[in-house]
């Protein structure tokens, strides 16, 4: 960014009243002057400094380039600034403003700000990306945001419409604490424009419009099956975070409140005054309340839809067949594989680059253990480690792994339109996916007698969550390279999970052991899901990294071990004996199942990096 | 008509929903957990105004997350979304060892409300990969959650950059929503 190089010495520069001002704004501008001799740093010339930024933001051009700011001055002050009224607020400006000011506003944080406003984007990433910025609670952030809230002019509009305006022009788009402090600076120029209005104080401003940001998430955001805020209940949330606004403020008294100014004399009359006070907030939240149900608050250039639920439609352009086969594919993604797959060609070229020897010929690149298709009998048999599948009858299908993915498609079909559309001669227009497998974290291995007499050439695959496939081919040779070409994907994919967590949940061995009390609750153990984000690493890299887990494996499995003699005797004659040494015994398989995985990956990548270096030998 | 065919759907094949609050320091990687979270599911670009609420489908579950935050003055619109939470999220830069009190503070401002008695709570020990963070044994130290009793919490390690670490925290907490509601 090129923050360091923009000087804009306008708060320490000698300010003489350009002659082009019209006398109106001459006499306005006077008052200032006179006031404080204009060397002087102070809140006053800040306000200053603003007020002329100000008249500068009113001109149709500005010059962007900060360099120059000397002669920039010079041209913004050109142009006639037509309303009066602007002079008469920046005054409002300067009795209001200055305690509220906990930053310093630099002349380059004005500058930013100008240049922000005007959508300048040589300074932000982009339009969304704005409220990151200026909202990250840093000094240099805070004061242009402040700066850029005094470009807007809220006076006499109502709050909501206020927040309509700014939604409008800046893209509230951050992290809750950043919008925050956007809504916080907001609510301060609300209230600067708006001293006289019912609210009373920039907290309860704020209150207000956090409330509102609020109820148009849980409206218009928020997906799920929930019951949507009322009106009654936003006016009760709103209404007690107001209350404590109340309460923080009188114990401050920093700002004297309109409202508790005008009746003191005596408790009775206040207390009157502040129910009537808050039915008449109450009212205007009702206002609030409805005028945003009708109609939500969008960010800029967005065109303003009407009610409908988008996401229930997203979901429903899934076919119910694919729902019921459980592996859910959307449309768009079938349509996707179905053009990966048309590029099969230059898919066997882009696997060498995932190679050690980048260039090993396509003749091996395109078999096993690299790439893989062909017709095969399959059956779904586990849906889940303990559950068996609904469909268990034996399926022809076409089944092609392109790295990670397995994907299985039906041939002889009728052609569905997007294959059709998409194909081109090309085998793919008559096949229909029918379901895909990720093959990160599963595991093919043989079946050395068959599946059954019948079925005589035969492998399964586990998949990370416990379901099992099993896969009919023609020979042996074909199970071997089936077998090689999962394994070596899921070896390259998979990645280790991270160790380390801590639970409180006792499962027989997390505290009790050592503490020596007797648990008041033991809890089945399962099995933690298995990472689902890939392996970026090379080859060798990676099954580097695949030896280290196995030995952290082998570890924890000793160490399991260890403890089961000492677990035996703390659990003895306890109610929760079984269940304390049956976790013990599932925990005890999941380690072993997982160090055949990794061991079985690491031999994969081994097998592959001889392959390679045979061939380039 | 396609809500309630999908509140019908949802009961045959066994979707459940959970309500998620999610907390934080700033800049601890909120945001990126979300965006990562939403990763490879569709992604429907909303053009409303609002705070960072994100539905997360995984394993059958769908986890409505809802990123709440904001200065102290204004928790209390937060706690209309405070009954019904089945779990809390609660983010920890584990580099940022000078802002690591500052959390701890937060945490227990949170879960120290009575509507939040009986929620999970799983603890994102982000940013494992940067050199120098705090472990989740150290953050679990610091945060003096072995003193939480009645509480069931989780420290998990994870790497929002990558996503490592997220998911397996979801699946934690869909395992033991089970466990508060027996």
């Amino acid at each position: 960014m090129s923050q360091s190089k923009i000087v804009t010495p306008i708060a320490s520069k000698p300010i003489t009243i350009p002659a082009e001002l019209t006398p109106a704004q001459k006499e306005a501008a006077l008052p200032f002057l006179t006031q404080e001799p204009p060397k002087i740093k102070s809140s006053k010339s800040k306000s200053l400094s603003r007020f002329f930024k100000k008249l500068a933001t009113k001109s149709p051009k500005t010059c962007t380039k900060s360099t120059e700011a000397q002669t920039q001055y010079k041209l913004t002050f050109v142009p006639v600034v037509k309303k009066s009224k602007t002079v008469l607020e920046s005054k409002t400006e300067v009795t209001e403003i200055v305690w509220y000011n906990n930053s310093e506003i630099t002349s380059n944080a004005i500058e930013l700000a100008q240049r922000i406003w005007e959508e300048d984007n040589t300074v932000y990433k982009s339009l969304d990306s704005i409220v990151e910025w200026i909202g990250n609670g840093k000094e240099e952030s805070n004061s242009i945001l402040q700066s850029y809230m005094s470009h807007f002019d809220f006076k006499g509009l109502k709050l909501e419409q206020a927040f309509r305006t700014l939604c409008s022009k800046l893209y509230l788009k951050g992290e809750t604490q950043q919008i925050d402090r956007v809504l916080l600076q907001f609510s301060a120029r609300y209230y600067e424009c708006n001293p006289q209005s019912i609210f009373g104080s920039i907290d309860v401003v704020h209150a207000i419009v956090y409330s509102l940001l609020l109820l148009n998430t849980d409206l218009h955001v928020a997906q799920g099956d929930y019951k949507k805020m009322s009106q009654s209940a936003f006016i009760k949330n709103t209404m007690s975070a107001i209350t404590i606004q109340d309460n923080m403020l009188s114990s401050e008294a920093r700002i004297p409140l309109q409202r508790t100014n005008s009746n003191t004399s005596t408790s009775t009359q206040s207390s009157s005054a502040s129910k009537s006070w808050e039915i008449e907030v109450k009212n205007m939240l009702k206002q609030m309340y409805s005028s945003i149900r009708c109609s939500q608050i969008t960010n800029p250039s967005s065109p303003v839809t009407t009610v409908c639920h988008n996401s229930v439609g997203a979901t429903f352009r899934r076919s119910v067949g694919s729902i019921i086969k459980k592996k859910v594919v959307r449309d768009d993604e079938s349509i996707k594989s179905v053009k990966s797959a048309v590029s099969s060609i230059m898919h066997y070229q882009a696997v060498a680059s995932h190679l050690q020897s980048t260039d090993l010929p396509v003749s091996y690149t395109s078999n096993a253990p690299y790439y893989k298709e062909g017709m095969v009998a399959r059956k779904h048999l586990l849906e889940s480690k303990t559950q068996k599948a609904k469909h268990r009858d034996w399926k022809e299908c076409f089944m092609v792994i392109e790295r990670s993915q397995l994907r299985m498609y039906k041939l002889d079909t009728t052609a569905t339109s997007e294959s059709v559309s998409l194909g081109g001669g090309n085998w793919m227009a008559h096949a229909q996916l029918m379901g895909a497998i990720d093959l990160k974290h599963a595991l093919a291995s043989a079946l050395p007698s068959g599946y059954s007499r019948q079925r005589q050439h035969a492998f399964t695959l586990q998949e990370s969550n416990g379901a099992v496939h099993v896969f009919q081919v023609g020979s042996d040779e074909q199970v071997e390279e089936w077998i090689s070409t999962c394994n070596y994907w899921a070896a390259r994919e998979s990645k280790e999970p991270l160790i380390g967590g801590v639970g409180s949940m006792e499962y027989g061995w997390v505290n009790c052991l050592e503490t020596n009390v007797s648990c008041a609750m033991v809890y089945e153990w399962q099995s933690p899901a298995a990472p689902i984000s890939s392996s970026m690493l090379e080859e060798s890299a990676q099954v580097q990294a695949l030896y280290k887990h196995v030995q952290d494996l082998t570890n924890q499995l000793d160490q399991h071990h260890d403890i089961k003699s000492k677990m035996e005797s703390h659990f003895i004659g306890s109610r929760f004996n079984v269940i304390a040494m049956n976790n013990w015994e599932s925990k005890s398989l999941y380690l072993l199942s997982e160090i055949i995985k990794y061991q079985n990956y690491c031999n994969s990548i081994e097998k592959s990096l001889a392959l390679q270096a045979s061939i380039m030998a | 008509m396609g809500a309630n065919m999908s509140k019908a759907l949802a009961k045959i094949f066994g979707t459940k929903e959970m309500r998620i609050l999610m907390l934080g320091l700033d800049a601890a990687g909120k945001t990126t957990i979300l965006y990562k979270l939403k990763l490879n599911q569709s992604v429907t670009t909303i053009p409303t105004v609002g705070f960072n609420v994100e539905s997360v489908t995984y394993k059958n579950v769908k986890f409505n997350v809802w990123d709440v935050g904001g200065q102290d003055k204004i928790r209390n619109l937060w706690r209309h979304y405070y009954t019904g939470t089945q779990g809390l999220i609660f983010v920890i830069d584990c580099q940022d060892r000078n802002r690591i009190e500052e959390a701890r503070q937060e945490l227990y401002r949170i879960i120290s409300d009575r509507e939040m008695k009986d929620c999970l709570l799983l603890i994102f020990a982000n940013k494992q990969d940067l050199p120098g963070s705090f472990t989740p044994a150290e953050v679990t130290d610091i945060l003096g959650l072995a003193k939480l009793r009645e509480r069931i919490w989780y420290v998990h390690p994870s790497c929002a950059t990558t996503g490592d670490g997220l998911f397996e925290g979801l699946n934690w907490l869909s395992q033991n929503v089970k466990a508060i509601y027996k």
